[in-house]
């Protein structure tokens, strides 16, 4: 590994706004100690102008063939260009990196995950008011996994113990501050119709009848009050022989597939109770919602439910395992799904005893019903495992890719930015050792709008589990000694903190390629 | 009529129903009676005809039009309609925390992807469902199906009842508390808001107040949906369904409906009995639901409100003309149904009256009758078939189908039970009627009631009896007439099921004491076996039942003389042996020697101990080593079409080495000699050798003195086949240091044992009563001498022939175990007077038993009996004679013989009592399996 283009201080790379923010924030050393340690250091965005060429022996770009000894140009954190070597044209200036031992792979799309978050559910029922933007943590080891195993896009929605849930957003695993991880912000809402604790599927049902109901008939009322009005202030006019002065457009019509309230317009939005809002807009269509299955019975609830309140349009069923069995309904319906990490559903014959085990996403790759995987938590069940998985159940190898690329990224409607490697789009890209499906493989580096965030061979977490490397500036203590004598290491060389004890020699260093980092310390 | 057309009909109904391209897809459903319970009332000899998951017609004897397909469950099935069951938990959640939510709907709740096999198989096809419980009105419920297609059509009545409930249940309803969000200084945190009821009173005025304000008026205190909610359920034609199980709360919620004119269902009515005259008048119907738990004890009437449950409400509710449903509690599944429809016909209840209550009635009462709980012009094909009376505990579940599909089969258990008129047991007793339940080829129980098993087949006839055995026939020799070696067990010449054997059985015999047709001198033995056994595991019933042996002799001098040497030499064969065991009993191992030794003799007497499997082993070994102590050693020469060869093993491996050397003169391949050096693997006989020098190699296989392989050398291949000229070059052998092997004999004071004796084995065991003894002998002379020679030796012989035993009948009364006559029944006395000689012995205590000393003519056993009634003898002797008698004589009693609970499961059904000699086998069973 000869290249390693873009090796900056890492307070360099960040924005003064963020300094200043950082500034105030007590943990800031700590923190960028932390970003140091990982070796992944956040970077808000490639100055302007910036390129940086990627060589690949293949590259797979998920839109079309794949691309054997490739070149792609990412400028300014867009592709630019991306073809055969002999094809591509490389600025003179922009480093290069990767060569021919990598695949490059785009970066893996979560289409919807709860994790990142402190918690993922308030108590209440309903609660559109609240936004996940106040519960994500950008250090959460959560996103650090995520740089380790290349998923370069997530969907962060609440948790589904829920009824309404709060506005969801979509990030990358990158920044060190919410805004700055967001691609989308307020993105989308929760919606389950499988019962939260405390519930039964009637009162779930009851509940958001009456969460949608309360609205219209609220919205109705104020209507009506507003008509009163209306016509008080034309009787008052007309009583005092005056022109009413017109008070058009001051709200808007309600707009939307489902039901509609006549005379909307006559109230202004700033009127409405900001806690519905959210809801009218949601039956306006300008949300878009995830529906939780956590049983085939829901689903149906789940569409019919969705038809009544106008969300069809941007609806993405959530499922359970066993919503295998509603595929038909989804069909129907048209929806897209999210499946559950668990992907095999197993049945036990109460009679016979007899097991049937069901591989899920083949339900639906066969139906046709667009479809993308989801992982537990991005290190147990990672995307790519999930993929794999599925071309270990028999599944075609594009389709397993497509649900982990494209077709979370058609869900999630950033199909035009993310999930192939194509001119125009985002520079979310993996640099792997091998197949992307193979499981010997691992992502070497991962680039995020053309920055590099992670490298592995600087991965400290990781070479301290595999290869017991100690991390750097970490305290190494020894188990027998009554005195700790504390050393720290910076930078390779072993310092004595205190008490004058004698400097151990470091073990040597398994790994043959590692690059000193030289950073240097001010 | 015939179980196995039942059986085999529904395998052919579960595997058909989705084939039915042919035809309009009507099926035909034939069936002994199908109680509608429409207007066409029980229908004998029924066809239903099924269209589209309906029922099109049931008529008696229907005409079936071709193309249908047609499922014929036999004349012995039933068929009723799919159980309704008037309550169940299937979707029951968390209540609201409103006191009245009638907008929370049961049908939420329902899984329509659960599988509900288990109420299925228990003939429930349509449930009531509930919301939840435990508020005065908890929501609104449905009926729904428990099988079939589609959600929608699986909702029979989707807004059927106002589900709540008067009783004590109802009156824990916490106050009603929602936090404002967000609680401000202006808006503080609010307070639990009381609900009511938390008395009957309470209840019934609530319950006025939801009335009147779903009917328009403003009424505070629960919520801002209840009003519109129970307005809609009132408007969509909901009935009014209350839980009330004392006397008050019936009669509170009885008139409040009486009031308000409302179509109320009370749902518990544990006192409704008190009540009848009220609930009659109101036209109320109640869903019973008894209290018993089942299987679990309880104990009643403790509290002081607490009442004794009993289970002849439903009988008094319906003798006062009010509509009864039958339903499971919260303490019963809904797989119970059935059971509790049963317990529920107490009283003047009948069975029908039970049936209707957990069919027609509480689909009527729930509005779900336009479709199920009847099986009328219209209605849904769903309907359970019976291989018996409904609502009879014997009866048990065959099958269940729901909108004309198969949805459920009882699983072939393969336990049968037969209910006859009269069940003869063998020994002379009679039941009547008789049942009898046979599973695993035994037979499980026998009386006037059994045990019947959920998916038991079921048979009914006229009379049972025991499978008859032939005492001594030779039915499975093939005619063979050669002697018999005792030596060889005559079961190795037993067949299984042949032709001959299947018609032997059917006519009844069931076993068969096998004697060989030539008898040898030092006594004859008999294997008792089963024809028509399936396999050979169940061919034996007893490899040595009998021993023959034959007194009668023309030789008056040393008559029996033979006999009375065989029996001398039995008796000492047996005591050489009983002293044997008693010695083996008695023999410890020497004891180890003195401490300081201990530990050297002490592993020897381990290895001592352990020799008994060692030897063995070391034995194998040695037969291997001896095959050829030294394989290789010498010379050995090859001809190939390539040339010639001759190896000389030198040093050639003997036994424990595996080294080798030697050399290989072959013109054709080195002017030179070639030395070589290498190894034998004396397991697998493979030599493996390289040259010392240069490239040469020899892999080669020893295979019955030859030496099979190739030569490498210089990168060709020779292959070659040798053979040993000469064993030259022992001298080279290395010699054998062997370890005397232990001693193979036993140790010092170990008993010996004696030699087995195949002929005087069989005559020793029966001396321990273990092997019956069959004795040929005529004239009373000889009887007294047999029997006081075998009686000498502890043997009670069977007497084969016995032409003259009349004469010694009381002589020998109780020394014998029983008499063969001759099969001629009469003798004649005083000219053309004559006498049964069976029933003659029968009389004077002496057991008898038929036999056929015939090969095939073992199926005339029961004629032969039946020709021996009509000359006098006893039926229910002849009847012994055929069957208990002739097991006991050949000792093979435990097993066959009888109907008793543990012999084996071999069976007849005769057309009428096999008393009567016109009397004809029907059906037989053989360990269970029935002879086809």
């Amino acid at each position: 590994m000869k290249f390693l283009p873009n090796r900056t201080h890492a307070t360099t790379l960040l924005p003064a706004r963020t300094m200043t923010l950082l500034r105030n924030w007590t943990l800031v050393p700590g923190a960028i100690a932390a970003s140091v340690l990982f070796g992944n250091l956040p970077s808000a965005s490639a100055a302007v102008g910036d390129s940086i060429v990627i060589e690949a022996g293949r590259i797979i770009t998920q839109a079309g063939e794949d691309i054997v000894d490739g070149v792609i140009v990412i400028t300014d954190g867009r592709i630019t260009a991306i073809g055969a070597a002999a094809d591509v044209e490389k600025p003179w200036d922009a480093p290069v990196m990767g060569g021919p031992e990598f695949t490059v792979f785009p970066g893996f799309i979560e289409a919807h995950t709860n994790n990142g978050m402190d918690r993922p559910n308030e108590n209440l029922d309903v609660t559109p008011f609240l936004n996940v933007r106040d519960s994500i943590d950008p250090v959460n080891f959560f996103f650090e996994d995520c740089k380790r195993w290349g998923i370069t896009t997530l969907n962060v929605q609440q948790g589904n113990n829920t009824v309404v849930a709060g506005n969801g957003r979509v990030v990358k695993p990158v920044g060190v501050t919410v805004e700055e991880m967001t691609i989308r912000p307020d993105f989308g809402f929760k919606i389950s119709i499988s019962p939260k604790s405390g519930k039964s599927r009637a009162t779930q049902r009851q509940t958001l009848n009456r969460a949608f109901g309360d609205l219209r008939s609220d919205l109705e009322s104020q209507v009506e009050s507003a008509k009163l009005d209306e016509e008080l202030a034309a009787r008052e006019a007309l009583g005092q022989g005056r022109e009413r002065e017109a008070e058009e457009g001051e709200g808007r019509a309600m707009t939307g597939s489902g039901w509609k309230v006549e005379g909307l317009e006559r109230i202004k939005r700033s009127e409405i109770d900001e806690k519905v809002l959210p809801l009218l807009e949601m039956v306006e269509g300008r949300h878009r919602t995830f529906l939780y299955c956590g049983a085939p019975m829901d689903v149906q609830t789940a569409i019919d439910f969705a038809t009544e309140n106008g969300l069809l349009a941007k609806a993405t069923l959530v499922l359970d395992a066993s919503c295998w069995k509603a595929a038909d309904a989804i069909k129907a319906s048209g929806l897209s799904v999210v499946l559950d990490s668990n992907m095999v559903h197993i049945e036990v014959d109460p009679i016979t005893e007899e097991e049937t085990e069901t591989f899920v996403p083949s339900v639906f790759a066969e139906k046709g019903i667009p479809f993308a995987l989801s992982s537990a938590n991005s290190s147990t069940n990672s995307l790519w495992f999930q993929a794999a998985l599925c071309v270990g159940y028999g599944m075609e190898r594009t389709e397993a890719l497509a649900a982990v690329t494209t077709a979370p990224a058609n869900i999630l409607g950033l199909g035009d930015t993310v999930g192939s490697l194509e001119v125009g789009k985002a520079g979310n890209l993996l640099l792997l050792s091998g197949d992307p499906l193979d499981m010997t493989s691992w992502v070497e580096f991962t680039i995020i709008d053309g920055v590099k965030i992670y490298d592995r061979s600087k991965d400290v977490r990781n070479r301290h589990l595999l290869y017991g490397v100690e991390p750097r500036g970490t305290l190494a203590i020894e188990s027998t000694a009554s005195e700790t004598p504390s050393k720290i290491e910076v930078d390779g060389e072993v310092t004595e903190e205190a008490k004058g004890e004698p400097v151990e020699e470091v073990a040597e260093e398994p790994i043959e390629e590692v690059v000193e980092e030289t950073t240097k310390k001010d | 009529m015939s179980v196995g057309l039942v059986a085999l009909c529904a395998f052919s109904a579960s595997a058909s129903p989705v084939n039915l391209s042919v035809g309009d897809g009507s099926i035909a459903i034939k069936a002994g009676k199908i109680h509608t319970l429409s207007e066409a009332g029980v229908v004998e000899n029924a066809v239903m005809i099924v269209r589209d998951g309906r029922v099109v017609s049931v008529t008696s004897g229907g005409t079936i039009s071709p193309g249908m397909q047609v499922i014929d469950y036999g004349s012995d099935a039933t068929i009723i309609p799919g159980l309704v069951s008037a309550s169940s938990g299937l979707a029951r959640g968390w209540a609201d925390p409103r006191t009245a939510a009638p907008g929370l709907s049961a049908l939420d709740n329902f899984d329509f992807f659960a599988n509900h096999i288990s109420a299925l198989a228990a003939g429930v096809t349509s449930t009531y469902i509930d919301p939840a419980i435990g508020r005065l009105i908890a929501g609104t419920g449905a009926v729904v199906k428990l099988g079939g297609e589609g959600r929608e059509h699986r909702i029979v009545n989707g807004i059927a009842a106002i589900d709540g409930s008067v009783a004590a249940d109802a009156y824990n309803t916490p106050g009603f508390w929602e936090p404002p969000v967000p609680a401000t200084v202006d808006v503080g945190m609010g307070q639990e808001e009381p609900q009511m009821p938390h008395s009957l009173q309470g209840a019934i005025f609530a319950l006025e107040g939801l009335l009147s304000s779903a009917r328009g008026a403003e009424v505070e205190g629960f919520g801002p949906y209840a009003q519109n909610e129970l307005g809609q359920a009132v408007q969509n034609g909901a009935i009014w369904r209350f839980t009330a199980n004392t006397e008050e709360e019936i009669r509170a919620v009885a008139r409040f409906a009486g009031r308000n004119k409302l179509e109320l269902v009370i749902d518990g009515g544990r006192a409704a009995d008190a009540t009848v005259e009220m609930l009659s008048s109101a036209g109320v119907g109640v869903i019973f639901e008894p209290t018993q738990r089942l299987g679990a004890t309880t104990n009643w009437g403790k509290g002081e409100d607490s009442s004794w449950p009993s289970l002849s409400i439903p009988a008094a509710m319906v003798k006062a003309g009010i509509p009864v449903a039958i339903a499971p509690g919260l303490s019963h599944s809904i797989d119970s149904l059935w059971a509790l429809g049963i317990l529920a016909s107490q009283g003047d209840f009948s069975n029908l009256d039970a049936l209707r209550a957990v069919t027609l009635t509480p689909a009527q009462m729930l509005g779900a009758d336009d479709r199920v709980g009847s099986l009328g012009n219209g209605k849904d094909a769903d309907f359970v078939v019976l291989n018996g009376a409904p609502m009879v505990a014997s009866t048990s579940i065959n099958a269940t189908w729901v909108d004309g599909e198969l949805v459920y089969t009882s699983p072939e258990i393969g336990a049968v039970v037969l209910e006859v008129d009269e069940l003869f047991v063998g020994d002379g007793t009679v039941l009547r009627p008789g049942q009898l339940l046979m599973d695993h080829g035994r037979i499980l129980e026998v009386g006037e009631a059994v045990a019947h098993p959920k998916g038991a087949v079921i048979i009914h006839g006229a009379a049972a009896m025991p499978g008859i055995v032939d005492a001594l026939g030779h039915f499975g020799l093939e005619g063979s007439r050669r002697p018999p070696s005792s030596s060889v067990p005559l079961s190795r010449i037993l067949d299984v099921r042949g032709e001959g054997a299947m018609r032997v059985a059917k006519a009844g015999v069931t076993t068969i004491a096998l004697s060989p047709t030539s008898l040898s001198n030092n006594g004859t033995t008999m294997v008792a076996y089963k024809p028509a056994a399936e396999n050979f595991e169940d061919l034996i019933v007893e490899d040595v039942a009998a021993v023959r042996l034959t007194w009668s002799s023309e030789n008056r001098y040393d008559i029996g003389q033979d006999i009375i040497g065989l029996l001398e030499r039995a008796v000492k064969y047996r005591a050489d042996w009983a002293e044997y065991n008693a010695a083996m009993a008695a023999w410890v191992a020497p004891a180890p020697e003195a401490a300081p030794q201990a530990e050297a003799s002490g592993e020897e007497a381990d290895a001592e101990a352990e020799a008994e499997p060692a030897k063995e082993d070391k034995e194998d070994k040695k037969k291997k080593k001896e095959k050829d102590l030294d394989p290789l050693t010498g010379v050995w020469a090859a001809t190939a079409d390539w040339g010639h060869a001759r190896f000389q093993f030198s040093d050639g491996p003997s036994a424990g080495t595996t080294e080798l050397r030697g050399s290989l003169r072959s013109d054709a391949l080195s002017l030179s000699l070639l030395r070589f050096e290498g190894s034998f693997d004396h397991d697998g006989d493979q030599l493996e050798v390289t040259g010392v020098a240069g490239t040469l190699t020899i892999s080669a296989k020893l295979d019955d003195e030859k030496l099979e392989g190739t030569i490498t050398m210089a990168g060709a291949e020779y292959s070659f086949e040798a053979t040993r000229e000469s064993r030259g070059y022992q001298v080279a052998a290395r010699t054998e240091v062997r370890k005397p092997e232990a001693s193979p004999n036993d140790p010092k004071g170990f008993p010996k044992e004696p030699r087995f004796d195949s002929d005087l084995d069989p005559l020793a065991r029966a001396m321990a009563g273990e092997v019956a003894v069959i004795v040929t002998a005529n004239r009373d002379d000889e009887i007294l001498a047999c029997v006081d020679a075998f009686e000498a030796v502890g043997i009670k012989p069977v007497i084969l022939g016995a032409m003259d035993i009349h004469k010694v009948k009381d002589q020998v009364a109780g020394r014998i175990a029983g008499v063969l006559p001759d099969r001629w029944p009469l003798r004649s006395t005083k000219g053309i007077a004559t006498v049964n000689r069976f029933a003659e012995l029968q009389e004077a205590g002496i057991p008898v038993a038929f036999y056929s000393a015939a090969e095939e003519g073992a199926s005339d056993l029961l004629l032969m009996a039946a020709y021996a009634v009509v000359e006098g003898m006893s039926p229910v002797g002849a009847l012994r004679a055929l069957t208990s008698d002739a097991a006991l004589l050949l000792d093979i009693d435990d097993r066959v013989g009888r109907l008793a609970t543990g012999l084996d499961a071999d069976v007849l059904l005769l057309d009428r009592s096999p008393l009567e000699v016109t009397a004809r086998v029907q059906r037989t069973w053989v360990l269970g399996r029935e002879v086809l």
